[in-house]
C-alpha cells in the first residue's frame, strides 16, 4: 500500500493506517530532528510532536509533494522551534568531543594498525566532530542531513527552504570549512584540494 | 586511509557527520505516538487553563476599576460644602470673570470658595498660584445672562484716504509685424 493510500485512509479516521505511516517514516523523522537538535531525547520529543501535528493537519496536506517531504518539513519546523528554545544544543556541542568520539574511534580503528595510529585516528575524528558542531547552522544542517542517507537533495531542499543547488553548495562548503578548521589545528594537508 | 588523503578526509568527514545522526528511535516510539494520538487534542484544553488564569486577573482589574471609581467620587469636592456665590458678587461690575480665576481678584475667589461654616478670610495677594488657579466647580456657578448696554458712539472720525499717485503709462511702441501670405 502506498503512502497516498494510507494517507487517504488516515484521513477517514483509520488510526492503523497512520500507524503504518509512522513505522515507515519514523527513522527519517527522528534523524532530521536529531540533526537539528543534536540531542536524542529532544529528537524523540520533536519526532512525536511532528507525527501528532501531521495527523491533525492531514486535511491540509495537498498532494503536490510526497507525504514524506511534507512530514519532514513539519519535523524540521518543530525541531527548529525546539532548537531556538533550548540551549541543550550548545551543551551537546561542548560534550560532543568526549561522547561522540568513542564509537567513531572504534570504527576507524580498523584502518589503523599501531597504537599511535589508533590514537591519531580517534583524535582526528574527534576534531572533525568538533569542527562540524561549530559550523554555521545552515552549513551544518545541510551536511548532517545530506550524510544521514535518509533524504534526497530535493527533500533536504524542501525541509530547509532552499534550492537543491544551494544545498549541494552548502555541503561542499561545510566540508571545506571543516578541513580549514583541521588545518588550523595542525592537521597537515587537510586543506589540500 | 590516511588523514593526508583529501578524498579519504572527505569521506571521513561524511562518516563523522553520519554518525552524528546515527541514533535511532527506540522500538516503543510508534506505540507512544499511537497512544498520544488516542489522547484528546490538548489544544482544546489549552484555552481553559488560560481562561482560568485570566479569571483572577479580570477580577483584579475589576476591583481596581471599582476602587478607582470610588476614589474619584471621594476626590470630587462636595458640592454642598461650597457656598453658592453671591448673586451680587457675580453681578458686580468686574465680577463677570468669576469663571476665569486668572483674571479674578483674589478676594472674590476666596469669597466664592468659602464653605458655609468657614470664617470669611481675606486672602492676601501673596496667595499661591495653585490656589488662585484652581477653578471652582462648574456646577456651583449659575451665571446669569449678561445684559450688555448698548454701545454708543458720538462720531466716527475717519481720516481721509491718501491720494494715490497717478500712474503714467507710456505708449507701447510696436514695431511693424510682417505676416507672410498664406500658401
Amino acid at each position: 500500500m502506498t503512502d497516498d493510500e494510507l494517507v487517504a485512509r488516515a484521513r477517514e479516521g483509520d488510526a492503523a493506517a497512520f500507524g503504518e505511516l509512522v513505522l515507515r517514516h519514523q527513522a527519517a523523522v527522528f534523524r532530521a530532528a536529531l540533526a537539528a537538535t543534536g540531542s536524542a531525547s529532544d529528537a524523540d520529543d520533536v519526532a512525536q510532536d511532528a507525527f501528532l501535528l501531521a495527523f491533525r493537519r492531514l486535511g491540509s496536506f495537498r498532494e503536490a509533494s510526497s507525504f514524506k517531504t511534507w512530514l519532514l518539513s513539519i519535523t524540521w519546523n518543530q525541531a527548529i522551534n525546539r532548537r531556538r528554545a533550548s540551549t541543550r544544543w550548545w551543551r551537546r556541542i561542548i560534550s560532543f568531543g568526549d561522547a561522540g568520539s568513542l564509537e567513531a574511534g572504534v570504527e576507524f580503528a580498523s584502518a589503523a594498525s599501531t597504537p599511535e595510529q589508533l590514537a591519531g585516528a580517534e583524535e582526528l575524528r574527534c576534531a572533525i566532530g568538533r569542527a562540524i558542531a561549530v559550523l554555521p547552522r545552515k552549513l551544518r544542517d545541510a551536511l548532517l542531513l545530506a550524510q544521514s542517507g535518509d533524504y534526497s537533495y530535493g527533500e533536504i531542499a524542501a525541509m530547509l527552504g532552499a534550492p537543491a543547488g544551494t544545498i549541494k553548495w552548502r555541503v561542499s562548503e561545510a566540508r571545506r570549512q571543516v578541513k580549514a578548521a583541521l588545518q588550523k589545528q595542525g592537521y597537515r594537508d587537510a586543506e589540500r584540494p | 586511509m590516511t588523514q593526508n588523503d583529501p578524498d579519504s578526509l572527505d569521506s571521513l568527514i561524511d562518516d563523522v557527520a553520519r554518525e552524528m545522526t546515527a541514533a535511532r528511535a527506540d522500538d516503543t516510539f510508534a506505540r507512544r505516538v499511537s497512544a498520544r494520538l488516542e489522547e484528546p487534542d490538548p489544544g482544546a484544553f489549552r484555552t481553559w487553563p488560560r481562561a482560568w488564569l485570566l479569571a483572577p486577573a479580570a477580577v483584579a482589574v475589576l476591583l481596581a476599576g471599582l476602587l478607582l471609581s470610588d476614589r474619584n467620587v471621594r476626590l470630587k469636592p462636595d458640592a454642598t460644602a461650597v457656598r453658592r456665590p453671591d448673586d451680587t458678587a457675580v453681578n458686580k461690575p468686574g465680577a463677570t470673570v468669576v469663571g476665569k480665576p486668572d483674571a479674578t481678584p483674589n478676594t472674590v475667589v476666596a469669597e466664592i470658595n468659602q464653605p458655609d461654616t468657614a470664617k470669611p478670610v481675606t486672602r492676601s495677594a501673596t496667595n499661591t498660584a495653585q490656589e488662585s488657579v484652581a477653578p471652582p466647580p462648574a456646577a456651583d456657578f449659575l451665571v446669569e445672562p449678561l445684559a450688555m448696554p448698548p454701545i454708543e458712539f458720538a462720531a466716527l472720525d475717519v481720516s481721509p484716504l491718501v491720494a494715490a499717485m497717478p500712474i503714467e503709462i507710456q505708449a507701447i511702441a510696436i514695431e511693424r509685424i510682417e505676416i507672410p501670405p498664406m500658401p
